[in-house]
């Protein structure tokens, strides 16, 4: 039996950890009090950048997608300027195309899926792994980009009591709580209950660049979680909880306020009236119960943990409510989803096992678009859909949606050198009528120690939701061109993901290891839904296409610590992301994605003085240009945004129990100046907010404190 | 005018990133100690015992120099500097972090 010895030593570095290395583990070697912020996973069998803790503390972070600011695999955008919802970017896609998990379990992807980012709190997670490329067919077949696995603070944590506390110069306020506890003498059920609460408070409304629209909406979110963990003597574990989110964003020009009487004015066509209020609730339940089969499989030559044998059976229901008017557009959706799944992980030997399972899903949804019940004022895209639907003025996009798949995946691993992962699945869905066959590939080869070589290669498929994941689309004045279920438009975006990286860690000065890595991922879509508002002038198309469309992204990350207690991290990315738009006369033509950034660059400095009383983080980043699309209809009339850098600095302090931190963002308080075309008049054909490829806002200053007890 | 503001703050990064290390450890060369090292015989019993330590030290307070956690034993080892703290404070210190503790010495 293997010793555990577990000695830290602090004296020659907070970083350097001396320890007993014959007699420890690998798992016993992640303290996280030394886990760098963002690393690339070198154990991981896809090409994998964790943000631990440390990570996610190095900037204000209020919420998961704010939470990639030191990343340069993920881009954080806008949906629009007017909701000021973030939307990430991974590999050049939009987050559409990303999969969220939690801890493992795939979340619903239904209509509130675009939604989600922004309503779990940075401060309820302990990290985030963000994995690129096509991912385990166990997770079924919709990660085409990449996965974001979000790590929750646990009811085995040892903070009985945290308390986290927030403000910042735009007065916007945010409290957090997390409390994890036994609740029986045994330690056996335990319990950890999350409470997110935050809302603006400010009087005057923020309007750098002066267009007479708020630079950021208002916003209130009130977030309450409760994750249950009951582990039997026998080994037998059950999950179970319950995620609860109201959230609340009121957008548009400066002097709305969404009351009834400024609302009907806004309708009846003030241009100095124009509003959003968006509202979104939503409640998660589910439960997890895994059963170890068999005994414990070892390997003393594999420095990974012992394997066993284990079945599972994971129910989800997830209940999204969302309410939205922007202007004279109103958006309802109503939806429930059910989802089953049963799991068998069964090991031949320590380097061989096979993973089978069902899933399936249940989904109800009711989506209406309307255009201003009760007035005859309707915008011109509605007042066209009236001419051709007799139903009126609603566009009813609701759907019942029944899917059921089976899976299995061959693991395979030569002497913690060689890993070979092979998995297949097929899911019929009932919207679409159709089966869909996804097989998957994954290697990782380690020809030394230092050396890791992965590739990857699989299929990838996405329902689309027209409006939900294009939200922005209402925040513009365009007719906007929905395909209606019986056109020749295929929902279901088809994609096939090929990735290759190279991970060397680089023995690099007295204190240890620099890491480089290099990657390379392709997307080659074989069916694309393209939003395209560069057709017709004032006009949004939808269609699908399966001409040509992909993006190559390149990668290179560098870590390292040269000297003591601090961390350099450089990163450089580029992306070539296109797609084939058809044009007015018929033809077709080659361009780039709009509003996808050729090229990040990113220098992140943290030093902290011994046992981290003080730490200091400086970030860096440089954006490059991207297509900013046309909305005359002339594609020659398209332009490159501009390169502009970003700057951020946080100083944390460490006071006992006490952690203070005080920081900017955007220090330089570059602004996109003109995020809302046509903002003198909001309710022309020509108004659009769905534009966004630089900051909504300028300088921030921050100031918070957490507090933690045992 | 732009420009010229992004230069500066280019360069007042930069120089923050090399002061800031230097100064760190030219300060550390000034100090002059009093340390004693302390073994305690405490409760832990996992490695998350350990971690919680490890990521807790400032709540042991000011003056400490180096902790050593060995699981097995149940023995953390504790370097200060005892012009600013001494076996109280950091008895203290980790009972604030749910860790009881007792010099082993004793």
């Amino acid at each position: 039996m293997k010793r555990y010895v577990f000695l830290i030593s602090l004296c020659v570095s907070v970083f350097a950890t001396a320890q007993d290395a014959d007699s420890l583990r690998l798992s016993e070697v992640r303290v996280t009090a030394h886990r760098k912020g963002n690393s690339i996973n070198r154990l991981a069998l896809q090409q994998t950048e964790d943000i631990s803790r440390a990570g996610l503390v190095k900037m204000a972070c209020c919420n998961v997608a704010e939470s990639f600011q030191n990343s340069a695999s993920v881009t954080v955008g806008y949906a629009d300027a007017v909701s000021g919802a973030r939307q990430i970017r991974l590999l050049g896609l939009t987050g559409n195309y990303t999969q969220l998990l939690d801890e493992s379990r795939p979340l619903a992807r239904g209509v509130g899926s675009p939604f989600m980012l922004n309503q779990i709190p940075g401060s309820w997670l302990n990290g985030i792994s963000v994995s690129k490329g096509v991912t385990s067919v166990a997770q079924g077949h919709e990660a085409i980009s990449g996965q974001i696995n979000m790590d929750f603070r646990k009811p085995s944590d040892a903070e009985r009591l945290f308390v986290n506390m927030y403000i910042d110069s735009d007065l916007r306020g945010e409290l957090n709580l997390s409390s994890a506890l036994k609740v029986n003498r045994s330690g056996r059920l335990q319990v950890v209950n999350m409470l997110h609460a935050s809302t603006d408070t400010r009087i005057t409304d923020h309007d750098m660049n002066h267009d007479h629209f708020r630079d950021t909406p208002l916003m209130r979110q009130l977030s309450i979680a409760s994750r249950w963990n009951y582990l039997a003597a026998n080994g037998v574990q059950i999950r179970w909880g319950l995620r609860a989110t109201t959230e609340g964003r009121t957008g548009g020009m400066n002097d709305y306020r969404p009351t009834s009487a400024e609302r009907t004015r806004m309708q009846r066509g003030d241009t100095a009236y124009y509003g959003s209020n968006l509202r979104n609730q939503n409640i998660s339940l589910y439960a997890k119960v895994g059963i170890p089969l068999g005994r414990l499989l070892d390997d003393p030559d594999s420095i990974l943990d012992p394997h066993q044998s284990s079945i599972a059976v994971v129910a989800d229901y997830d209940r999204f409510a969302h309410e939205s008017y922007f202007g004279r557009n109103d958006y309802d959706v109503s939806e429930h989803t059910v989802s089953m799944s049963a799991l068998l992980n069964y090991y031949f030997t320590y380097r061989s096992s096979l993973n089978v399972g069902l899933q399936s899903y249940l989904r109800y949804s009711d989506e209406q678009l309307q255009n201003c019940p009760g007035h005859t004022t309707a915008t011109s895209w509605l007042a066209s859909w009236h001419a051709a639907h007799p139903q009126g003025q609603l566009v009813d996009l609701s759907r019942d949606e029944a899917e059921v798949g089976a899976f299995a995946e061959y693991n395979y691993s030569q002497s913690d050198k060689l890993t070979l992962v092979a998995g297949v699945r097929g899911d019929y869905n009932s919207y679409t009528r159709t089966f869909y066959g996804t097989p998957r590939m994954h290697v990782k080869w380690n020809p030394t120690g230092r050396i890791a070589l992965r590739a990857s290669a699989g299929l990838g498929y996405r329902l689309i939701r027209p409006v939900s994941d294009n939200i922005g689309i209402l925040a513009t004045g365009a007719l906007i061109e929905i395909p209606s279920p019986s056109s020749r438009f295929d929902p279901m975006e088809q994609a096939l993901n090929l990735g290759l990286s190279y991970t060397h860690t680089i023995p690099m000065g007295r204190l240890g290891a620099a890491t480089l890595s290099l990657e390379y991922f392709r997307t080659q879509f074989f069916n694309t839904v393209i939003v395209d508002q560069e057709q017709q002038a004032e006009r949004i198309v939808m269609y699908s296409s399966d001409r040509k469309s992909f993006t190559n992204n390149w990668q290179a990350d560098f870590s390292w610590t040269p000297v003591e207690r601090l961390e350099v991290l450089l990163a450089f990315r580029f992306s070539d992301s296109r797609y084939t738009i058809d044009r007015q006369d018929g033809s077709h033509v080659l361009v780039e994605r709009p509003l996808v950034s050729r090229m990040k660059g990113l220098l992140n400095v943290q030093y902290a003085t011994r046992f981290r009383r003080w730490v200091f983080d400086l970030t860096a980043h440089l954006n490059g240009r991207s297509r900013v699309p046309t909305t005359t209809g002339q594609l020659s009339d398209d332009h490159l945004s501009p390169v502009y850098p970003m700057f951020y600095a946080q100083v944390t302090h460490r006071i006992k129990m006490c952690e203070l931190y005080l920081g900017c963002e955007n220090i330089a308080g570059y602004m996109q100046s003109d995020p809302v075309i046509s903002a003198d008049d909001p309710m022309s054909a020509s108004f659009n907010s769905m534009n966004v490829w630089g900051p909504l806002m300028g300088r921030k200053f921050y100031f918070g404190l957490r507090w933690s007890l045992y | 005018m732009k420009r010229k503001n992004l230069f500066v703050l280019t360069m007042l990064f930069a120089a923050l990133t090399v002061v800031l290390p230097v100064q760190a450890q030219k300060t550390k060369a000034r100090q002059q100690k009093q340390l004693v090292t302390v073994v305690y015989q405490t409760d832990i019993h996992c490695d998350g015992c350990a971690r919680k330590i490890m990521n807790n030290v400032p709540a042991l307070g000011r003056g400490v120099e180096d902790v050593r956690v060995d699981v097995p034993t149940k023995q953390v080892t504790v370097t200060y500097d005892a012009q600013k703290t001494g076996d109280d404070k950091i008895i203290a210190g980790l009972k604030s972090i749910a860790v009881n503790a007792v010099r082993a010495d004793k």
